[in-house]
């Protein structure tokens, strides 16, 4: 027989600001107003009735089970032994919620206005009970099962009924919103009006004792075999003693250090959201997380939590934030993961069901259902597969391959994984930074970002993949051309000289020398082939950009793109000596340079000069000093020899080879 | 600002440039009186274009032992692309071995055109590594310079280009047709006659009519290969070479390669 209690007597109220008003009215019962809230003693008392659940899986199978909701005309409702990898059952079921697990049964709603209770065990239908109202959410302990609805304008109910029969135990009324609840050992929670945490004797429905959010609002519970938690976006409460202080500082409270750029953080799903009440996107952009109480915070496990962004998973550390690994689950979506403790189960839309080890990413699972699927739910606390095969492919392939994804739904986190790769050590990144810059299907800002973090990695171990990347030479013929020429280039020029190793150095003169000479290079990127060899050219390089500079100057096709000559002079005379400067000072004088070419040339000659120049220079002004004591003759002389060597620069050591 | 000499500039260059001087043989004849064209070498480094030009062919055509010499250097110093171009084409009418380290610059040279006329300067030299050079021209971005180099590969029957230029005719480079017919042997042509689905039909036909028209190509056996092989190709191009061939040989002696050819042309005008 069914106890139905009613609390709150403001029906009629129709904007919060009433309900407000009655609640300072008072109230009594599960969803009254003002009745007591952070009562430390009560708190401890419903804790006192709490029967510890099962350190495992709730179903009586003791099993770690799957249960997907597979798409198709009928949908289909199947169960999976994770650790038998077979399918136990599979029932033609409209499934619309999420499927809560309880002992003997499982309950999901159906279609738009029924809700259904299986036999765990077979999937044949117990029981069915029609919805009069927008459904919620729902949870189950081991014999009930929990749902709350919006019955009417401002009318919710959270309703018990008997698991194996669905008889109704008992109900409670609101007059303000509830959320989704959630059940464990003999307790019932249910977030109320996102201010309150009502916590309900499971067996007759009625208030034990609340919590009131006072920093924040409560938008979830969540229940695990040892704890329970609540919060909201911002950050995550353990239901504890604590808890009764209603405060983050006083609370067993923790938030997950998470970067911004992609992850719309959700420890948990809107209890207050129907949408969330079955499987929907949401489960594909989740943080999974367990964590425990310590030092009277609340502390991830292994300072780690995981987010899931549709096909990846990325752990974080939860303190610094810092990206820990990556997993890149290939072309299909996960539509259903969960934080198992020892494990991250997770179900692609194609049937694959996996295991990620949490601390590593490592997959250390793999099994395959037939049939395509629209969500699923666990019941597996503590599974711990451990099919490792030696191969895990490491956080840098796995973000280099999020990075190349062709994905067009993820810009954001491609741009997050490029961007998490200029952070890893080793050269390996730097080929993979380059597979993506030379892919041709790689969207132009991503592009953008892999380039700078290449050049920004200033990385010696990258070297050899820089190289390899311009031993590639433009051959119609052969078919083969060189790809980002200017961006190696550039992260060539980047890397310290004196870090360079004598061979590999020879070896990338020679490949920037080449493109430098090809006519098949980019105008655009000669500059930084100029650049890079003049930073790790050592001298190899002069002959080269001598004759680059020479026989382009009069070139009208670098008259208004004189980047890459300007870049010769500046590179011949900051590197080079007297013979580079006679041939800047020629470009500079003769009348078959371009006029910018020359004009630059001019300029680069008197803001750079020669040291001959620059200590005449220096000895003009000390003589003009000592001068104003020295004999008028002796003065004149110097002033000579220093004009002769400021308009004259230093004969060349060898003779001329061409006569005129 | 500083004022030098174009000769110190000369030496800076040799240094610089990798380009190795021009030999003492060179520099001595440079020195030595003789015949010279003074107006042209002053002109070649005019900045008049046109006049420049001017200077660099007649320069070519000078038979002044300093002619040589001076449209090195001007290569060597840089010069205006179109004058480069003439001065290249002028240096390859001499075929000196000299020219080599000046002008293996200018093969790799922005301008297509300037590449063409470094490349016939190069397919004029016996040096190895000038033939290695014009190889490679094959590989080319540009459709001219590829074509040049074809040209001179063929006409200094060089084997070694039968692969790349295969390549070339596969990928639809027009340039390999010619040049392919012209290295032709029995062998060559069946193995072209074979690319018949891989290389464009027009550009195939065209290359087994050239093969077909060459009258040093031989056996008879081989001509009616390649016209069967014709026969194959399906298309208006392959009927045009056929016709071309039956037009240009006489009817006596009596061909079987012809009559092959004429029984394809009628089965398939026929069949029209």
């Amino acid at each position: 027989m069914a106890t139905t209690h009613k609390f709150g007597t403001a029906k009629h109220l129709a904007v919060a600001l009433a309900l407000t008003l009655a609640a300072a009215c008072g109230g009594t019962g599960s969803f009254g107003l003002s009745s007591g809230d952070n009562d430390p003693e009560k708190l401890s008392a419903a804790f006192a009735t709490v029967q510890a659940p099962p350190d495992g899986p709730i179903n009586s199978t003791g099993k770690p089970m799957v249960f997907l909701a597979a798409r198709g005309k009928p949908m289909q409702l199947v169960a999976f032994d994770l650790e038998a990898k077979t399918e136990l059952w599979r029932v033609d079921a409209d499934v619309s919620s999420k499927v809560v697990v309880g002992r003997d049964f499982i309950a999901h709603r159906q279609g738009e206005n029924t809700l259904v209770g299986r036999d765990v065990r077979t999937g044949a239908q117990l029981w069915s009970t029609s919805l009069k109202g927008t459904f919620i959410g729902a949870a189950a302990d081991t014999n009930r099962v929990y749902f709350t609805m919006k019955s009417g304008g401002r009318s919710w109910v959270l309703q018990a009924l008997n698991g194996k029969t669905g008889d109704e135990i008992w109900d409670a009324e609101s007059n303000g919103a509830l959320g989704a609840p959630a059940a464990r050992g003999g307790l019932v929670f249910s977030p109320f009006m996102k201010q309150w945490l009502a916590i309900l004797d499971a067996k007759k429905g009625t208030q034990l004792t609340r919590i009131r959010g006072i920093d924040e609002e409560i938008s979830f519970v969540r229940t695990t075999p040892k704890h329970v938690y609540f919060g909201s976006k911002a950050g995550v409460f353990l239901l504890d003693e604590r808890a009764a202080s209603g405060k983050r500082a006083q609370s067993t409270y923790g938030q997950a250090k998470l970067p911004e750029d992609f992850i719309r953080v959700h420890y948990h799903w809107d209890a207050f959201d129907p949408v969330q009440a079955g499987y929907s996107a949401y489960d594909r952009n989740r943080v999974l997380w367990d964590a425990d109480a310590a030092d009277d915070k609340l502390a991830f496990s292994n300072d780690l939590v995981t987010v899931q962004t549709y096909r990846f998973f990325f752990g974080f550390s939860t303190t610094s934030g810092d990206l820990s690994w990556a997993y890149n689950h290939p072309r299909v979506d996960i539509v259903a993961s969960a934080q198992l403790g020892t494990s991250i189960g997770m179900a692609s839309m194609l049937g694959e069901i996996g295991a990620l080890d949490p601390a590593t990413g490592e997959r250390i699972y793999e099994a395959k259902i037939p049939g395509q699927f629209i969500g699923g739910t666990f019941d597996a606390a503590g599974w711990a597969p451990n099919e490792r095969n030696g191969e895990a492919s490491g956080t840098a392939a796995a973000l280099a391959s999020i990075a190349r994804d062709r994905d067009a739904r993820f810009n954001d986190v491609k741009k997050f994984a490029v961007t998490a790769l200029s952070q890893l050590k080793g050269g390996d990144v730097t080929r993979d930074l380059l597979v993506l810059i030379q892919n041709d299907k790689t969207p132009p800002y991503l592009l953008q970002t892999a380039a700078q973090v290449l050049v920004d990695r200033k990385d010696p171990e990258g070297l050899p993949y820089l190289v390899e990347a311009l031993d590639v030479r433009h051959d119609y013929v052969k078919g083969t051309k060189p790809r980002a020429i200017g961006i190696a280039a550039m992260a060539i020029g980047a890397i310290d000289p004196a870090g360079i190793d004598a061979s590999l150095r020879g070896k990338a003169v020679e490949g920037l020398i080449a493109h430098l000479t090809s006519p098949s290079t980019a105008v655009g990127d000669l500059v930084h082939l100029v650049r890079a060899l003049g930073r790790i050219g050592a001298g190899a390089e002069r002959s080269t950009l001598s004759s680059f500079l020479l026989v382009y100057r009069a070139d009208p096709a670098f008259a208004t793109q004189i980047d890459a000559v300007a870049a010769t002079i500046d590179v011949l005379l900051s590197t080079g000596g007297t013979a580079e400067r006679e041939i800047v000072s020629y470009v500079a004088e003769d009348p078959l340079s371009q006029p910018s070419v020359a004009e630059y040339a001019s300029r680069a000659l008197i803001q750079r000069p020669s040291t001959e120049e620059a200590d005449a220079k220096a000895g003009e002004k000390a003589d003009a000093k000592a001068g104003e004591k020295a004999p008028k003759a002796a003065k004149d002389a110097s002033g000579k020899a220093a004009l002769k060597g400021k308009t004259k620069p230093a004969a060349p050591k060898q003779a001329p080879t061409t006569k005129k | 600002m500083t004022k030098i000499g174009f000769s110190k500039v000369g030496l800076g260059l040799c240094l610089a440039l990798a380009l190795s001087a021009p030999s003492q043989e060179a520099n001595a004849q440079r020195r030595r009186p003789g015949k010279a064209a003074p107006a042209a070498q002053s002109e070649l480094r005019s900045s008049n274009v046109a006049k420049a030009v001017a200077a660099a062919t007649a320069l070519g055509t000078s038979k002044s032992p300093k002619a040589m010499g001076e449209l090195l250097d001007g290569l060597a110093m840089g010069l205006h692309p179109r004058v480069a171009s003439a001065a290249l084409d002028a240096v390859a009418l001499k075929a000196k071995q000299n020219s080599f380290d000046v002008v293996s610059f200018y093969m790799h040279h922005r301008n297509a055109k300037v590449r063409s006329s470094a490349l016939r300067v190069m397919g004029a030299l016996t040096d190895k590594r000038a033939k290695a050079m014009v190889l490679a021209a094959l590989g080319d971005p540009h459709k001219s310079v590829r074509a040049s180099a074809a040209e001179i590969l063929a006409a200094q029957n060089v084997k070694k280009a039968i692969e790349p230029l295969m390549s070339l005719l596969k990928k639809g480079d027009e340039a390999a047709a010619p040049a392919l017919a012209s290295l032709a042997n029995p062998d060559l042509a069946r193995a072209v006659s074979e690319l018949i689905g891989q290389a464009p039909d027009g550009l195939l036909a065209r290359c087994l009519g050239a093969i077909l028209m060459r009258p040093d190509f031989k056996p008879e056996e081989a001509r009616v290969e390649v016209v069967k092989a014709l026969g194959k190709i399906p298309g208006n191009d392959s009927l045009e070479q056929l016709t071309n061939y039956v037009g240009a040989i006489p009817e006596k002696p009596p061909r079987a390669s012809r009559t092959e050819a004429e029984q394809i042309i009628e089965a398939r005008l026929g069949g029209m």
